[in-house]
């Protein structure tokens, strides 16, 4: 009997705009089988790989997996992780504000079954096959990870897809320590003969593909170039497969007047890391080396040392940064081709700080002559240029600025050659001008028109090269670590694995630093005891449930504002819903309990209709629940036009104060538990928080965005109808206008709660604790004997001490 | 679905050549495409017709079309104006930044201003430089904490927003509330029918106008509010706009408070409080995006025109003010809506 082959490639092309990506590949993946690709910047791996893992379909050619044709119509990851192919990114694609175990969930979809106990001896399990003893806990936030540990986390949701067939890893082990590594390449060679998996492994390191991969397949310029058995191969042969001769002779440059007095770039401390690093007047430097090898950090850390006047360079004359990355780093994309191509020369082009306009268009147009930008006018908007012609744009502002240094950071991706050579031209011509510029690309032919190249490997410079000597083959050769040098940089560096006592304590210790609930946990203790301190019959039982009853209702509304932060909004409403809750079951509920009953119900609908509206229009929710709050008001004025109203007979037992511990404790820690099971527990709920951190990664999940935001609003709806009825309980009326401050304390108390703007980030707990805080607040100062004055003040402060806590201890970025 | 087609229609993609000479060979757009074009850019032309609509309408229910209706509101919405501008600057500089404080700040200025007026001699002159000063100084305090302690823009100015309430609460019980009743007086004189208040208001905007749309300052702002990274990139400090800007809303709420204070013969303690959402609202019917990166400040001053004009009719007809709340709402979400799916519809 013939099985098909597993992965079967036939005649695949794949172009970007005019740029020829992939030419006409043809591949075979057999099971049992680990495959190495390699192959230079820009070769088109990581097309190849998107392609099979279902990213994007290709032009022209047929992927067939398992026998089975793919359409590249309709492919995407979820469909293609569903016949069993699943892709390592270099970019990690975890939801960061998920713990380990939810990440699971959220990738394979895990049934209801696996929860609790289960679920984490899954994770466990999961990880403890690849990577023993890592002591990552499934309940740990995987932003909180650090880098090696988010990579061995993903290796393993990977490795352990139900049905897995294929499994492409891309540069799975740049960030794990050495030891890592080795346990990796020893479980892929048992899984794949265990369950006849085809493994597509790419790294930069020859060292380490020779040593685990069974065939090598070798991209150059968008062909295979190579393919061969690793037994047979040895790293200089590979080398030599990598490399390549420059296409075309760049135009030649004359030598340099060396002028070794006078630098533009140097490094301030001799003995500091980079501190070859150094550019003259006229020169063009590259910094070359393997994509992710810390050139564009180095140009980075030039960049902020020109504009602060310290670190780590001292730049002459100021710098300027050219990015290849228009969309997120350079294209202004609102403005038009004018605007944009001044930005970075304001100073030249003013006068006591008022544009001057004609000095602006002459620049345009001069540089619109000498890079030849294809636009209808100065005024067309950037974003209705072509690509090229916008990089052009972006390009004339760094050279158009007074800086003297022009950081180019990989400032041709995605152009085609003829801008490319307006490009070079503009290079040559420098030499003439008494500044320079650095250039990192991510294709190593650009650097022929350098005169120097540093080669990075690592995060360090390897290699310095100079006129003749920089061709393309001594960059491949310096980017791989050199000649009988080993390639493997230094891991020895790199973390541990922390599994002794010490570390286990101090890492418990760093995560109740770290984690969001001690601050309130503090804030509560604090004021519980000054309450005890200044007026001991407050700690009694009904003493507290007194205290507690009206601050119910911002714990309800706390919670409803955290479900709209945690997709991402900020309910601007959310006092008046309140009031109106607080007016409708004072009034109709009391009169007409099962109108009553609708009119609350429809509350909680429109909650749900604004998440709609946000959803369909693109208006920002902000926008549109204040709209809204102007909604409430009224229809509260029109049912109630002055306070009144009586409470519902039932919703005196809500306020009742039973001896021992009074129920509103009993209510606090059921609804913060509600919360948490919603939105910690329920499986929906953990998709719901994944939305609210990654948008983009939740579509890719193939769940629904409208969905999870009507639900997290339809949540709030239900929290707001119930804090206006508690309201309505515990002041035996109604006044539309009393809730209206509960909008910002809210915020406040979510915020101070553990909860982050940033979406998705909320807890629960923290937020029921806060807002105990707030509620507790004017009672405190009261017995103080502050004034009633200071309350806002105190909230104010609590906020900025939240914040500032938060940054001081918490520390890491988000 | 929607935010993934937006982000997706505005970039080019990578090597997409043929576009730029295509366009270029495209002929010359007709009257309709031009004036499409045109409203595109200028938003604000909408809030024009929308405040004609209900002037004329105004008239109607009234019974004659009065210029003076007219002038009466333009006065009106000073202050709106005003605090619409504040927080449209806020608003451009992108990064979901709003100005929360701006209610409070614009009633503590007014609290102070009243109270340097009535304490000295020469406190009428004085409060009308204390005032604006202590505007910047909260901007800048507010400004220090986004910067510092990388809070976001609407939770610092939300805590310093808290803490100037207090401010308010305290001073406001301290002192008697006599405001400068010179200023009062000149600021509420008519110069052919349309009052000095407004005219003040319109020298205030002209000038804000100027800065955002001649200076250097404006074009960073704009570069800001639409991409930080590359603002940042681009040579912009953004730490120090970012601590500019707020300034600069405090500095227009306190004139704003001074105004007031002025208008009023006084301050009261909630003065300001109807201002937040108010000026939010004036800001998006006059047709600039929330998101950032845009400002108008004819926009922001019509918008404020046609919300007051709204009120105006509202309090007109014979419904009660829980109908013309809801109205209110329900017009604000339908302009921005409207608004929003013509300018995707645009692209």
């Amino acid at each position: 009997m013939t099985h098909p082959e597993l992965l079967d490639i036939r005649n695949l092309s794949k172009s970007f705009g005019r740029n020829l990506v992939l030419k006409n590949v043809s591949l075979q993946g057999h099971r049992e089988e680990i495959l190495g690709l390699l192959g230079a910047n820009g070769a088109g791996k990581s097309t190849l790989l998107r392609i099979i893992a279902g990213v994007f379909g290709a032009d022209r050619g047929t992927l067939a997996i398992d026998g089975k044709t793919i359409d590249f119509a309709h492919c995407n990851p979820r469909e293609a992780a569903r016949i069993g192919v699943r892709f390592v990114h270099q970019e990690l694609s975890v939801f960061a504000n998920l713990s380990v175990a939810e990440n699971f969930v959220m990738a394979h979809g895990l049934d209801k079954t696996m929860a609790g106990r289960r679920l984490r001896s899954h994770v466990n399990s999961a990880i403890a096959a690849i990577f023993p003893n890592t002591g990552i806990g499934p309940g740990a936030e995987t932003g909180a990870l650090s880098m090696a540990e988010r990579q061995m986390v993903e290796i393993a949701i990977a490795a352990s897809q139900p049905g897995l067939r294929i499994l492409i890893l891309d540069e799975p082990t740049a960030a794990l320590p050495t030891e890592r590594a080795r346990q990796l390449h020893s479980y892929l060679r048992e899984r794949k003969a265990r369950d006849g998996l085809l493994i597509i492994y790419v790294t930069h390191l020859l060292d380490e593909v020779l040593g685990v991969v069974d065939r090598l397949v070798v991209l150059r310029d968008g062909v295979i170039h190579w393919q061969g058995s690793a037994s047979t191969t040895t790293r200089a042969g590979l080398l030599r497969h990598l490399g390549a001769e420059p296409r075309q002779a760049p135009p030649a440059r004359a030598e340099l007047a060396a002028d070794p007095g006078q630098a533009l770039v140097e490094a301030r401390l001799a003995s500091a890391r980079g501190a070859e690093f150094r550019v003259a007047p006229g020169e063009v430097v590259g910094v070359a080396g393997l994509e992710g090898a810390g050139q564009r950090q180095l140009l980075r850390s030039v960049y902020a040392s020109a504009r602060d006047r310290r670190g780590r360079y001292a730049v002459c004359g100021g710098a300027a940064y050219v990015s290849g990355d228009r969309k997120r780093e350079a294209v202004f994309g609102l403005w038009d081709v004018a605007r944009n191509l001044t930005i970075a020369s304001l100073s030249r082009l003013s006068r006591f700080g008022f544009t001057d306009r004609t000095a602006s268009l002459e620049t345009v147009r001069r540089w619109r002559q000498t890079l030849r930008i294809a636009t209808p006018s100065d005024e067309t908007a950037i974003t209705e240029l072509s690509g090229g012609n916008q990089q052009k744009v972006v390009i004339a502002r760094g050279f158009a600025s007074p800086a003297s240094v022009v950081l180019l950071d990989d400032p041709t991706r995605g152009v085609d050659t003829q801008t490319k050579h307006q490009f070079y031209e503009l290079l040559a011509g420098l030499r003439d001008e008494t500044r320079a510029a650095v250039l990192y690309s991510t294709e190593d032919r650009e650097f022929a028109y350098c005169d120097r190249v540093y080669v990075m490997a690592n995060g360090l410079i390897v290699k310095e090269l100079q006129g003749a000597e920089i061709t393309r083959e001594a960059i491949v050769h310096w980017s791989y670590g050199g000649t009988g040098a080993s390639a493997s940089p230094d891991k020895s560096s790199g973390r541990s694995t922390p599994s002794t006592n010490l570390s286990a304590i101090r890492s418990l210790g760093r995560r109740i630093g770290e984690s969001r609930l001690s601050l309130v946990v503090a804030l509560l203790a604090v004021v519980t005891v000054a309450m005890g301190l200044t007026e001991p019959a407050t700690i009694t039982g009904s003493g507290l449930g007194l205290l507690l009853e009206p601050g119910m209702a911002l714990v309800l509304c706390s919670l409803a504002q955290m479900f709209v932060i945690t997709a991402g909004d900020f309910d601007m409403g959310i006092g008046y819903a309140v009031g109106l809750a607080n007016v409708l079951s004072a009034t109709l509920l009391v009169t007409d309990p099962a109108l009553g009953l609708i009119a609350l119900m429809a509350m909680v609908a429109a909650y749900a209709l604004m998440a709609v509206v946000a959803e369909v229009s693109g208006v920002p929710a902000i926008v549109v629940t204040l709209g809204s709050s102007f909604i409430w008001l009224g229809c509260g004025l029109v049912i109630q036009e002055v306070p009144g109203g009586a409470a519902p007979r039932w919703t005196g037992a809500l306020t009742t104060v039973l001896p021992g511990i009074p129920l509103q404790i009993y209510l606090c820690v059921a609804l913060a538990g509600a919360a948490w099971l919603a939105l910690f527990r329920w499986r929906y709920g953990i998709a719901m928080r994944a939305f609210g951190n990654n948008r983009e990664a939740f579509v890719e999940t193939g769940r629904s965005p409208m969905a999870a935001r009507v639900t997290l609003y339809t949540m709030a709806g239900l929290c707001v109808v119930s804090a206006g009825t508690l309201t309505t309980a515990s002041t035996m009326g109604s006044d539309i206008n009393a809730s209206a401050t509960l909008t910002l304390v809210s915020v406040a108390a979510v915020v101070i709660g553990g909860g982050d703007f940033s979406g998705g980030m909320v807890n629960p707990i923290g937020t029921v604790l806060a807002a105990i805080v707030f509620g507790l607040l004017p009672t405190l100062l009261y017995f103080s004997g502050v004034g009633p004055n200071y309350q806002t003040a105190v909230q104010g402060a609590l906020l900025v001490a939240a914040m500032a806590f938060r940054r001081l201890v918490g520390g890491r970025e988000r | 679905m929607t935010r993934g087609a937006d982000s997706a229609s505005g970039d080019t993609p990578a090597g997409g050549e043929a576009r730029g000479p295509a366009r270029t060979a495209l002929p010359t757009p007709g009257p309709l495409e031009a004036a499409r074009k045109w409203t595109g850019q200028h938003a604000w032309v909408w809030a024009v017709l929308a405040a004609i609509a209900l002037w004329l309408s105004a008239g109607l229910i009234s019974g004659s079309v009065s210029l003076r209706l007219l002038a009466v509101n333009a006065s009106l919405a000073t202050f709106l104006g005003l605090a619409g501008v504040a927080q449209m600057t806020v608003i451009a500089s992108g990064d979901g930044s709003f100005d929360l404080s701006l209610p409070y700040v614009i009633t503590f200025s007014a609290v102070i201003s009243a109270g340097v007026a009535a304490s000295t001699p020469t406190g009428e002159l004085i409060s009308l430089l204390v005032a604006p000063l202590t505007g910047i100084g909260i901007g800048c305090v507010t400004g220090l904490l986004t910067v510092w302690l990388r809070m976001p823009a609407m939770i610092a100015s939300l805590a310093v927003g808290y803490a100037v309430y207090t401010g308010v609460l305290v001073l406001g019980s301290q002192q008697s509330s006599t405001a400068s009743a010179t200023l009062g007086a000149f600021i509420k004189r008519q110069v052919g029918g349309f009052s000095v208040l407004l005219a003040c208001g319109i020298a205030v905007a002209v000038a804000v106008a100027i800065a955002l749309t001649r200076t250097n300052y404006g074009r960073r702002l704009h570069a800001m509010g639409q991409n930080r990274t590359a603002a940042y990139l681009s040579g912009i400090r953004v730490r120090r706009m970012v601590l500019y800007n707020f300034a600069l809303s405090g500095l227009l709420a306190g004139i704003v408070g001074t105004l007031l204070a002025a208008y009023n013969d006084g301050a009261f303690q909630n003065m300001g409080n109807t201002y937040l959402l108010a000026s939010v609202a004036a800001v998006v019917i006059g047709g600039v995006p929330v998101t950032g990166g845009r400002s108008s400040v004819p926009a922001a001053m019509v918008g404020a025109l046609v919300m007051t004009l709204l009120i105006t009719i509202l309090e007109m007809s014979p419904m009660g003010a829980g109908y013309r709340y809801i109205l209110e709402g329900l017009c604000m979400i339908l302009i921005v809506v409207v608004a929003q799916v013509a300018r995707r519809r645009n692209r």
